[in-house]
């Protein structure tokens, strides 16, 4: 019997960002690598892009549980040697290193991957023996060297390489055990690629591409949104030069697209015919709305008499507003929204707390915050620093939630205050309405009058806050596990469908033959 | 015959639509045995390259900053400009020497210099006049100057003995300007010269479409119109390759920093390239567009693509005067932008990828072109 080929999900986002908690789109990997591990078992197979190597890198079952969901394998800095007491010694120093990594490197040709990792670990171990000092010491006198042999220079240049993996711990780090020959996947055993994280942050779309042209390969992209293209002048300024790009090559070779809400799919379906791109049938998108219910456990009374004090917060007396601190999220809005609250009716007013990290062009707004003198102090509280459980006791603590971004992919801030049955009020974009299922508040952003009132009425009058609070009451949420199981079986039967049907020939474009 | 002709740009070097039109015109002539004179009236500052024969009726530089001022047109004030000059009573005498027997306006920019010398001078009156039109002018200038303009032009209209149009549809309003019992408007499209391949491999690797023009503003126009922002129609590894003019006006444009990154790969901007770079160009791309989406007249662009036989991909403005070559192989004509970038994304793929014959398109070379206007200095102005 033939075995079946192997379905690759490349995890590189969830990889690179390993350090960070598993919010957003590393939520979304995570989830989508556990909803196909179930379903395809053995033939999933976990991958990185290796940029350097172009290519994709199995990640080995022996790393992949503490490395994906453990944060683990953190880069760990090494001591390095204090420079030395006096100027003579920091030169003997200079001298011992020299001497042994010539030493060491004496009669040993390098070559392969294996014998130039050993000497970089050589020269590495040595580097550190020399303060940070001393290492620009020995620099100087190396370029020095360089004006009369300038064919040393490119040693120079891979010395201070060396040196600043040395210095930070990058030498041997996980990735070499990753990025082995043997880890490397080959091209014809794959059948399928399924990329969920931010495929535009490197090359990985381009080889995905060359793959699917030269063996078939079907791809297979889960879409967050449009935001850098659609919103690009409030997106953040790497995702805006590289996202487009990306984009383009993905349209110009997929086989199935999954959104995280019918407006993404309407957005790119939108994008792909208003540009030229090979038309993509409506078929081929299917929106898969995230769960909201990994915040979502049991109330310990203890932690949340510890978040209260410590935060200085009265449970049910302060509204939440859940988001990375971007332009985008209109953080702008709410901050004059709250300082009119305050001037129409002071004392009244609950604080504000918005929870997420700093983002991007966010500095002059919070610098303006800061300088506020016609704001009462701490009318609007900043939390940067809120683990899951914390975020779960504030969102069942609050009055209400408001959400005024400018546009989103999906409002996952939405679902989880409305899953916690607390009002929200957004911000007419379309994918919050969608995700609020009619159980939220939208208002217009230039219904400023609104939003006063409104804000003022969940915090001051009972029997509009009840109503509110019935109409959060409404909302029937998804959980991750009907995330699984829908994007699974779309999985499987797009699987199904290719084993019966060749690569579309519109999406094989033959531009290397020359028309002329 | 001799022929004495007027125009306010130079030809040595024809770059834009108007420039290769009169230097063909000019080509065409003297290959019919005439004499052929042509007189530049310009400015060295949008014109920096006249031979020098040609920089010697240029625009005397103390004049030129009162001929670029914002309350004025460099074309439509012109003979304002230097009227009283030293210059016009060189151009007058020099004329009245040649002692022509026709005088023709490219364009009309230049008629009121000479159109009392024209009625009373003894040896100028003689002269038949012609008006050589590229456009309707008054209709496409900016409202403001619409009505002086138009009385310019229609006086020449009205006085010449021949008016040339460039299209069908000019030649119809020129007639209803000129009255019944006179001589109706000749009608001499533009055309281009045939194509000449040569040698010079493709400056460019892998496939690519191409969009040349000038830096004529309506050019930026019609390209961000018809290709848009984001060149979705481009299969990864082919490129929009941009030449002439138009060029700068499209890479220093917000719209094309905003996607840098991506046009960077995707988009070739080449700048005023050389003639022979320029049919390298042509010969070697996929699809020669034609994002042509305003502007009178005809569009020798489009007798240039359809002869280079490649497929052409086309906005509909840019088939006017050339309506007949829709129903031709290879010549996709838009009505829409999404319909342009499909039609481009089908050709630069290979889904559509007809071609013309050589004699099917022989009738838009100059010659074929221009043979009307060429045969008239023979017959009905003698």
């Amino acid at each position: 019997m033939m075995m079946d080929k192997t379905i690759l999900i490349d995890l590189s986002t969830s990889y690179q960002f390993r350090h960070w908690k598993p919010m957003g789109i590393l939520r979304v990997e995570h989830e989508v690598y556990r909803a196909l591990a179930d379903r395809f078992g053995a033939r999933l197979c976990p991958v990185i892009y290796e940029e350097a190597r172009d290519g994709f890198y199995r990640i080995p079952e022996a790393l992949f549980e503490e490395v994906i969901f453990r944060n683990g394998r953190q880069p760990v800095v090494p001591e390095r040697a204090c420079t030395a007491r006096s100027r003579w010694r920091s030169w003997m120093r200079v001298g011992r290193f020299v001497l042994r990594v010539c030493a060491r490197g004496r009669g040993r040709a390098v070559r392969g991957e294996e014998a130039r990792s050993r000497r970089e670990a050589v020269i590495g171990t040595e580097l550190l023996r020399l303060s940070v000092a001393e290492y620009a010491m020995m620099r100087r006198a190396l370029v020095r060297l360089e004006r009369v042999f300038p064919r040393i220079a490119a040693s120079i240049q891979g010395l201070d390489a060396l040196n600043h993996k040395a210095h930070f711990g990058l030498l041997r780090t996980v990735h070499d055990e990753i990025c082995t020959p043997e880890n490397r996947i080959e091209p014809d055993r794959v059948a399928h690629y399924v990329s969920a994280g931010g495929f535009w942050s490197d090359d990985r779309y381009r080889l995905a591409h060359r793959m699917r042209g030269a063996h078939g390969w079907r791809l297979h992209y889960y879409i967050h949104d449009l935001i850098p293209i659609l919103w690009g002048h409030l997106a953040e300024p790497t995702t805006r030069t590289t996202y487009p790009a990306a984009l383009h090559w993905m349209l110009w070779g997929v086989d199935r697209i999954w959104t995280n809400s019918e407006t993404t799919r309407r957005d790119l379906l939108a994008h792909a015919a208003r540009h030229g791109y090979p038309p993509l049938d409506p078929a081929q998108v299917l929106p898969v709305p995230l769960g909201a219910d990994a915040a979502r456990g049991r109330a310990d009374p203890a932690m949340r008499q510890g978040i209260f004090a410590r935060r200085n917060l009265v449970p049910g007396r302060f509204v939440l507003m859940v988001g990375t601190q971007e332009p985008r999220k209109n953080y702008d809005f709410v901050y004059r929204l709250w300082r009119e609250l305050h001037h129409r009716h002071p004392g009244q007013v609950m604080p504000l707390v918005w929870v997420g990290q700093p983002g991007w062009s966010i500095a002059p707004l919070l610098e303006m915050l800061r300088n506020d003198a016609g704001l009462p102090h701490e009318a609007i509280r900043i939390l940067p620093d809120v683990e899951d459980d914390e975020l779960e006791e504030l969102y069942r603590a609050c009055r209400f939630s408001i959400y005024a971004s400018h546009y989103e992919g999906w409002g996952l801030p939405v679902v989880e205050a409305l899953g916690h049955g607390k009002p929200c009020l957004t911000s007419d974009a379309p994918a919050l309405i969608e995700a609020g299922a009619g159980a939220a508040e939208p208002i217009g952003l230039f219904e400023g009058e609104r939003w006063l009132e409104r804000c003022h009425a969940l915090m001051s009058d009972e029997a509009a806050y009840g109503a509110a609070c019935a109409r959060a009451a409404r909302f029937e949420g998804r959980n991750w596990a009907t995330f699984r199981e829908e994007l699974g079986a779309d999985l499987e039967a797009a699987i199904g469908a290719a084993r019966a049907a060749p690569v579309p020939e519109s999406a094989q474009p033959s531009v290397q033959e020359d028309a002329a | 015959m001799k022929i004495a002709a007027f125009g306010h740009y130079p030809i040595h070097r024809p770059l834009h639509g108007g420039q290769r039109r009169v230097a063909a015109i000019a080509a065409e002539a003297r290959r019919a045995g005439h004499a052929f004179r042509y007189v530049p009236v310009y400015s060295t500052r949008g014109y920096p390259d006249g031979s020098p024969d040609e920089r010697l009726t240029a625009v005397p530089e103390p004049l030129l900053d009162r001929l670029h001022d914002l309350r004025r047109r460099e074309d439509l004030h012109l003979a304002q400009l230097i009227e009283g000059h030293p210059l016009a009573r060189h151009l007058l005498d020099d004329l009245r020497r040649y002692a022509p027997d026709v005088v023709q306006f490219e364009q009309p920019w230049l008629y009121p210099l000479f159109a009392r010398a024209l009625a009373s001078d003894p040896v100028l009156s003689r002269a038949r006049i012609v008006y050589s039109a590229h456009n309707v002018e008054s209709a496409l200038i900016d409202p403001c100057w619409q009505a002086t303009a138009r009385a310019l032009e229609g006086e020449l209209v009205a006085r010449a003995d021949l008016v040339i149009a460039v299209s069908a549809a000019d030649a119809a309003i020129f007639d209803e300007w000129r009255g019944a019992g006179r001589a109706r408007t000749l009608v001499a499209p533009n055309g281009c010269w045939p194509p000449a391949p040569g040698e010079d491999p493709a400056p460019l690797a892998g496939p690519y479409a191409l969009v040349a023009g000038s830096a004529h503003p309506p050019n930026a126009t019609g390209y961000w119109t018809s290709f848009g922002e984001i060149p979705g129609f481009l299969p990864p590894g082919s490129k929009l390759a941009v030449a002439g003019g138009m060029t700068h006006l499209i890479t220093a444009d917000d719209r094309f920093r905003r996607y840098e990154r991506m046009n960077a790969e995707f988009v070739a901007p080449l700048g005023v390239v050389e003639e022979s770079c320029l049919a390298a160009l042509l010969h070697h791309a996929r699809a020669i567009c034609l994002p042509i989406t305003e502007g009178g007249g005809t569009n020798l662009k489009t007798a240039e693509a359809l002869m280079w036989r490649k497929p052409v991909v086309a906005m509909r403005p840019a088939l006017r005067g050339f309506e007949e070559a829709e129903a031709m192989e290879g010549v996709y004509v838009a009505d829409t932008p999404e319909e342009f970038r499909n039609l481009l994304r089908d050709v630069m793929t290979g889904v559509r990828r007809a071609t013309r014959r050589a004699e099917e398109v022989a009738r838009y070379g100059w010659h074929a072109r221009l043979s009307p206007l060429i045969a008239s200095y023979g017959s009905s102005l003698q």
